[in-house]
């Protein structure tokens, strides 16, 4: 019918005319879309990233065109265009409702059908007189302008690189990322040094495999507050772990078991002291165990131990360890006289370590004690006329020899835990180095010469020629007074703009100011919790030294 | 020679077309000007309906329905409207008379037993009288002494007021006002129909009115309008336009809420299709626009709209709030 095309080809002309509408709205919407994307980056420095522009771009176009195709004009409003357009008062739109109404069979048309058929030749006359050139498409200029434009501000804008500002940051966290890996590599290495290295006891009071965990959680990150807030993680476990090696103990009884036995001359006391005071407690372990009275064989069960071997060899024993516990006795009686006086002065119960011996001096004083049962009995039995010793002393001794073995075990942990701790503190100073490298604070510290392995100090006053090192890039040379120990009182600086000498006027201070203030916290009616405290002060915020010996006291 | 067949239907529009043409014409002949008001007259009279005129006097609203009775060849009666009309004097009485020695009561008809009647001035009778011409209109019959007489068709009302002089007056109840199908403005004439009027009326001869058409042109007229298509949409549109003037109905204008307290009937929406359906012909169409129905809903309805006391304070016009109606249906 010619209604029907007629109509038809003003719903096709209308479906393009909302295509090409919906089209270009979709055109200024990526358009704006890219110009905020663009915006976005552009603002903050960085170059806009082309992989989510251009989808962001393609899928709004696209919904738009998906839009325009499923929202398409339906016939009554190509017929109500119609009536609009050429003034047709309604004709088109009650010709199609009649015509779809006398279709209906179930709808009851009130229209004379004769009416009806007058409504469509006038209908179709119309449709045959109107001009149909009138159907033009109209392009929205404007907003496909508009669109198109900012498109091609934002695909512009593609090209503009990051700001100076932005690259240097970018370049300083791939920095931090990179040499964070490189410490956590280094880390691992280190600790798989010390695993190959370390024995059994040595690895379990460091709880290497915590340790290697730790690292392995460590997260490789760009962000420098990130960078730090991992090390400093790590740096807090390292030292809880410090803290919970209670070794300090063992170690405080026995050096005072090592002075307390420069009072004897016999050779094994000196042995065992000199193994103390060099800290191989181990060795002054084994020295001990290696005094254990003779073992009864099946072969010698029957025959017991003359009387006067044991007496001799009790005797010996017991200098050394009645010595030992001396010094465990003196040191609780002014521990004592401290705690009371530093209860009077804090207000508060200080419970810890003061109120508790360390397990060795309990260990040595119960040797102290039994070698004491051990001589009454010999003496008893040396009264009695006997020559060989009864079954009591050789009980008696071999209760002395676990004890002996014992203590020798604990001796030997605590001399593991000493080197854990070391190793600990050279980790955690080695971990404040590695941190200010990962955050490019200052050059990596074994990677020139003048510097030593993380993890190792060194010792400003055996330092007899001139050393090299760098810091920051600058050259710094130590001078010290020829043929006189002690740190060196300046150093010369060479920098890019020349070479002055600085003097170590400050850093002389400082050592003095430690030396004074942690002989001054060795008092006895000093907490113990302040020694430590003032102890751990000074090894966090210094590079951590060796102890030194005096030469006069060795 | 072709010969184009014209259904039944096409010869009654362009019967309809014609006469109506031909009555214009010919009362255009001595009324001057006025074309809106003898169009509208003319579709009310096609659609049955009564017309209320209103217009200050000496505009021609005597000399309109007069002009129109000589053209349409139909009986015209006048009844000057005043305080102390009784209804008997509109509709008739019972008079007592002696026939062949008999008295017997005997009906007199009216003055409404005719086919066009001019109701002078109809706000001036007392409400009674008015109720009684109202319900003439309305029944088209009259009930005298349990008696109904029919009053012959077509039967056609044009009532006028004074819009001035309203001292006397009794306003005609709402109720009643809706039983006219249109009401209709007679305003000034423009410079020249002023003159034309005085060149027509002052001469010495007078315009000769013909008998174009009569009574039975007008029932067939008012048959072929019936028969033109009106499409659900614009039927929509013109239920959507009469709701629109009611102010409890959520979608009505602002306006509307504010300024009317009551809106157009049914009633209203029947006059303005019929007269829709009359202008649709004219137009040569057989069906109706929109268009049709913006031109007859201001006559339609401004007198079925009640306005609210705030309203009139204001001086609303009905005129402009059924143009907001329109406004808000066709949106």
């Amino acid at each position: 019918m010619k209604i029907d095309q007629f109509l038809n080809k003003i719903q096709r002309h209308l479906n393009l005319q909302k295509f090409i509408s919906t089209v270009s709205w979709s055109l200024l919407a990526a358009g704006i879309i890219g110009i905020v994307y663009a915006l976005s980056y552009i603002l903050r420095g960085h170059a806009m990233i082309a992989s989510g522009y251009w989808p962001l771009i393609g899928s709004s176009i696209v919904i738009g065109s998906i839009i325009a195709s499923v929202n398409r004009n339906s016939r009554e409003e190509a017929a109500h265009y119609a009536d609009k357009k050429w003034q047709l008062k309604d004709l088109m739109l009650t010709t199609i409702q009649l015509q779809s109404s006398q279709n209906d069979n179930n709808k009851q048309s009130i229209s004379n059908s004769e009416v009806v058929e007058l409504i469509v030749s006038q209908a179709e006359q119309q449709a045959a007189k109107v001009n149909q050139d009138k159907l033009t498409l109209k392009w929205p200029k404007h907003i496909i302008f508009t669109g198109t434009s900012l498109l091609a501000v934002s695909i512009y804008m593609l090209t503009i690189p990051p700001s100076e500002a932005v690259v240097m940051k970018l370049a300083h966290e791939n920095m931090i990322e990179s040499r964070s890996n490189e410490v956590r590599n280094e880390l691992e290495e280190y600790l798989d040094e010390l695993d190959k290295s370390l024995d059994d006891d040595e690895k379990e009071a460091l709880k290497l495999d915590e340790l290697k965990q730790w690292v392995e959680e460590m997260k490789i990150t760009g962000n420098e507050r990130e960078a730090m807030k991992q090390f400093a993680k790590l740096e807090q476990k390292i030292s809880l772990n410090l803290s919970q090696m209670n070794h300090a103990k063992e170690e405080r009884a026995l050096k005072k078991m090592a002075q307390e036995l420069r009072k004897t001359d016999s050779q094994q006391a000196r042995a065992i002291r000199k193994d103390i005071e060099k800290r191989d407690y181990d060795k002054a372990g084994k020295k001990l165990e290696d005094m254990q009275f003779k073992k009864n064989t099946e072969s010698s069960q029957k025959k017991s131990t003359p009387l006067t071997e044991q007496q001799k060899k009790a005797a010996m024993m017991r200098a050394i360890t009645k010595r030992m516990a001396n010094a465990n006795k003196s040191s609780n009686q002014s521990s004592s006289q401290g705690q009371s006086q530093g209860n009077q002065s804090n207000g508060s119960g200080s419970n810890g370590d003061n109120s508790q011996q360390s397990e060795i001096a309990s260990m040595v004083s119960q040797l102290d004690k039994t070698l004491s049962e051990l001589e009454k009995e010999l003496r008893k039995c040396e009264l009695d006329g006997k020559k060989l010793s009864n079954q009591k002393c050789e009980s008696l001794c071999n209760n002395i020899n676990d004890q002996l073995c014992k203590l020798s075990k604990k001796m030997c942990q605590t001399s593991a835990q000493c080197k854990a701790s070391f190793k600990l503190k050279c980790l955690r100073q080695g971990l404040c180095q590695s941190q200010s490298y990962a955050l490019g604070r200052c050059n990596k510290p074994s990677s020139r010469p003048g510097g030593q392995q993380a993890g190792v100090g060194s010792n400003h006053s055996e330092r007899q020629e001139r050393s090299d090192h760098l810091a920051n890039g600058n050259m710094a040379q130590l001078q010290g007074i020829k043929n006189q120990t002690g740190p060196s009182q300046s150093s010369v600086e060479e920098a890019e703009s020349g070479t002055a000498i600085s003097s170590k006027n400050e850093s002389q201070r400082e050592r003095s100011y430690q030396r004074s203030f942690e002989s001054f916290v060795q008092r006895d009616d000093i907490p113990e919790e302040l020694k430590s405290g003032v102890q751990n002060y000074f090894e966090s915020i210094h590079q951590y030294q060796e102890p030194t010996i005096p030469a006069d006291q060795n | 020679m072709t010969q184009t067949i014209s259904s039944p239907i096409e010869e009654a529009a362009e019967h309809f077309k014609a006469t109506f043409k031909t009555i214009r014409q010919e009362v255009g002949k001595f009324i001057v000007g006025q074309d809106d008001i003898i169009e509208n007259v003319l579709i009310s009279i096609c659609c049955g309906g009564h017309v209320l005129l209103e217009g200050v006097p000496g505009l021609g609203k005597t000399a309109l329905v007069n002009t129109l009775s000589q053209a349409l060849n139909l009986d015209f009666q006048r009844i000057q409207f005043t305080p102390d009309l009784l209804p008997s004097d509109v509709v008739g009485t019972q008079v007592l008379i002696e026939e062949n020695g008999h008295r017997q009561l005997q009906f007199q008809k009216g003055p409404v037993f005719c086919n066009i009647l001019l109701a002078d001035e109809i706000n001036r009778a007392t409400p009674k009288t008015q109720s009684a011409l109202l319900e003439t209109m309305q029944e088209k019959r009259v009930t005298v002494a349990n008696k109904t007489h029919s009053i012959g068709l077509p039967f056609f009302v044009l009532a006028t007021q004074n819009p001035i002089e309203n001292d006397g007056t009794y306003a005609l109840p709402e109720a009643q006002l809706d039983r006219f199908f249109f009401k209709l403005y007679v305003t000034l004439p423009n410079h020249d129909d002023f003159k034309e009027i005085l060149n027509r009326t002052g001469g010495i001869e007078q315009p000769e009115i013909k008998a174009v058409a009569n009574g039975e042109d007008i029932l067939k007229m008012g048959h072929t309008l019936r028969q033109v298509a009106i499409s659900d949409e614009v039927q929509d549109y013109l239920v959507k336009a009469v709701r629109m003037t009611h102010p409890e109905n959520d979608d009505s204008p602002q306006e509307i809420k504010q300024y009317v307290r009551n809106g157009a009937s049914p009633r209203a929406a029947q006059s303005i299709l019929a007269a829709a359906r009359g202008r649709a012909l004219l137009d040569g169409r057989f069906h109706v626009a929109r268009e049709d129905v913006d031109e007859c809903a201001i006559p339609a309805m401004r007198h079925r709209l009640i306005l609210s006391f705030e309203g009139e304070a204001e001086g609303i016009l009905a005129d402009d709030l059924i143009r907001k109606a329109l406004s808000a249906a066709a949106k």
